[in-house]
């Protein structure tokens, strides 16, 4: 040692309460922060723009966390918090969604009927082959209203009464949006999987 | 009935028993119904298992976690001053005391003769060199491909961690007024686990520590440091070696060889780990 003597230092640690809120906030809502990461990212469409929103939503989340009932879904409530904070700072700035012909929706989709689908098409092996990547595309590439009642819903497992929360609609538009998106979701799966040979194109399985 | 509420009944949303037996029923009867049933239940399956989500880059979860921190680390004396602190609070002494500890250091610091850091050419930085590791870590960590196993901001459970996890020598988890602890990570090479842990700064800057206990270095076994580095640490010294974008710093503390590399101030991390 260099010095003939030394100061003794103690480490004061912080209140206890607040200790404990960050522990507790850390271990339940840290593990959604890839979740409401992948959402702000379709939210904003920019990774800087998912970085800081994220990161303004841990914080509000954080200072009101004292206020959160413990036992009820914090991911939903995070994600909440995401969407006001989104509606407040970024909404205005980003490009505003595109506006969705829902009767052109439903009358495309209607068309879809069992009478033009073989039964192989309803075999989850056939689009177990698909890749990954085609999903995602297909998902992503739905109007915004649609994507995200599946990633809500499909993909993150909240209820139709928190989504209908978090996008201020009924919930019998959320189950009616799920409807469709399902049914566009199949068709643009049908048209991978004939592009990749596992259906026919004009719609028949093979044997 | 709407067939909407096929939806709804595949996502358990049906609360009425006499509604969800009344779908049940159409599905098993009815060609349509039984159509639409398995394109709701086949599409929402594939989407749960094929969807790729993109993860939180790594960077982001330390600068979260590092804003949310309670300050925990407030340094203040401790009450049970040293003998040597004691001198000052005496009148009678304190002046001599003063000026004989002042001569001292004077005459100390005329004394020594500093020993030169050593220097580390490109060559020696093997992959199996401490040195070498550290810095990729590093990189690892800020790219966000490294993130900690244990997150936590308790230097003891980042302690019990490494012993759990079959780190055999004792690892050092200090704590600093700058920076909050992260988490810690134990990597393992040829069955011998290593300590790492990591700290952030306010401004997201990373702090990342790796320390073995110098028996791994002398053997060479599994790691290595160049030889004029480690008989320069062994001697007290703190080496330290600045880069465009990182610092890195090497220092002997009780038994262990740490290694530091930050994107933080160098005075700051000289200052913290050089005088441990």
């Amino acid at each position: 040692m260099f010095f003939p003597f030394t100061f003794n230092f103690t480490i004061v640690t912080a209140d206890k309460n607040q200790r404990q809120l960050y522990e507790d906030f850390e271990r339940e809502a840290i593990p959604h922060l890839d979740a409401l990461y992948n959402f702000a990212l379709i939210m904003t469409r920019d990774t800087d723009d998912a970085d800081d929103l994220v990161q303004e939503t841990y914080l509000r989340a954080f200072r009101f966390f004292d206020k959160f009932e413990r036992g009820t879904n914090c991911k939903a409530w995070l994600f909440r918090i995401m969407k006001n904070t989104f509606i407040n700072k970024y909404r205005k700035e980003t490009k505003e969604p595109d506006k969705i012909d829902y009767e052109e929706v439903k009358n495309f989709y209607e068309n879809e009927k069992p009478s033009s689908t073989e039964s192989a098409h309803l075999e989850k092996d056939i689009y177990d082959n698909l890749l990954d990547d085609e999903l995602s595309e297909a998902i992503n590439s739905f109007p915004e209203d649609f994507k995200t009642v599946v990633l809500l819903c499909d993909i993150e497992g909240f209820t139709y009464e928190e989504i209908a929360d978090f996008i201020d609609v009924p919930v019998g538009t959320v189950r009616s949006r799920l409807y469709r998106a399902r049914k566009m979701l199949f068709t643009k799966l049908q048209k991978y999987a004939a592009e990749r040979g596992l259906i026919r194109r004009d719609g028949t399985g093979y044997e | 009935m709407n067939k909407e509420l096929i939806t709804a009944f595949i996502d358990n949303e049906i609360r009425d028993d006499s509604l969800k037996e009344e779908i049940r029923h159409l599905i098993d009867t009815d060609k349509e119904y039984w159509f639409e049933y398995q394109v709701q239940l086949l599409v929402k399956r594939i989407a749960k298992e094929k969807y790729k989500k993109s993860s939180a880059p790594g960077h982001l979860k330390i600068r979260i976690l590092n804003q949310i921190a309670p300050d925990q680390k407030i340094y203040e004396p401790h009450k049970e001053t040293s003998i040597w602190a004691g001198l000052f609070s005496k009148p009678a002494f304190s002046f001599a005391t003063a000026i004989l500890i002042v001569v001292s250091i004077v005459l100390i610091l005329f004394n020594r003769t500093p020993q030169q850091p050593p220097e580390i050419s490109e060559e020696q930085l093997t992959p199996d060199n401490m040195f070498y590791q550290a810095e990729n870590n590093f990189k690892a960590i800020v790219q966000g491909k490294l993130s900690p196993q244990l997150l936590t901001g308790d230097p003891e459970k980042i302690k019990s961690f490494f012993e759990s996890s079959g780190v055999k020598y004792s690892a050092l988890v200090p704590t600093f007024a700058e920076w909050s602890l992260i988490g810690a990570v134990v990597s393992e090479d040829k069955e011998e686990k290593f300590a790492h842990h990591v700290y952030a700064g306010k401004k997201g800057e990373i702090v990342y520590v790796f320390q073995v206990d110098e028996s791994y270095l002398k053997s060479r076994e599994i790691i290595s440091l160049n030889d004029n580095l480690l008989q320069y640490l062994e001697q007290g010294n703190c080496f330290v070696k600045t880069e465009k974008d990182k610092v890195l710093l090497f220092k002997k503390i009780n038994h262990n060889i740490c290694v530091v590399v930050s994107n933080a101030p160098v005075q700051e991390v000289q200052n913290n780990f050089c005088n441990i």
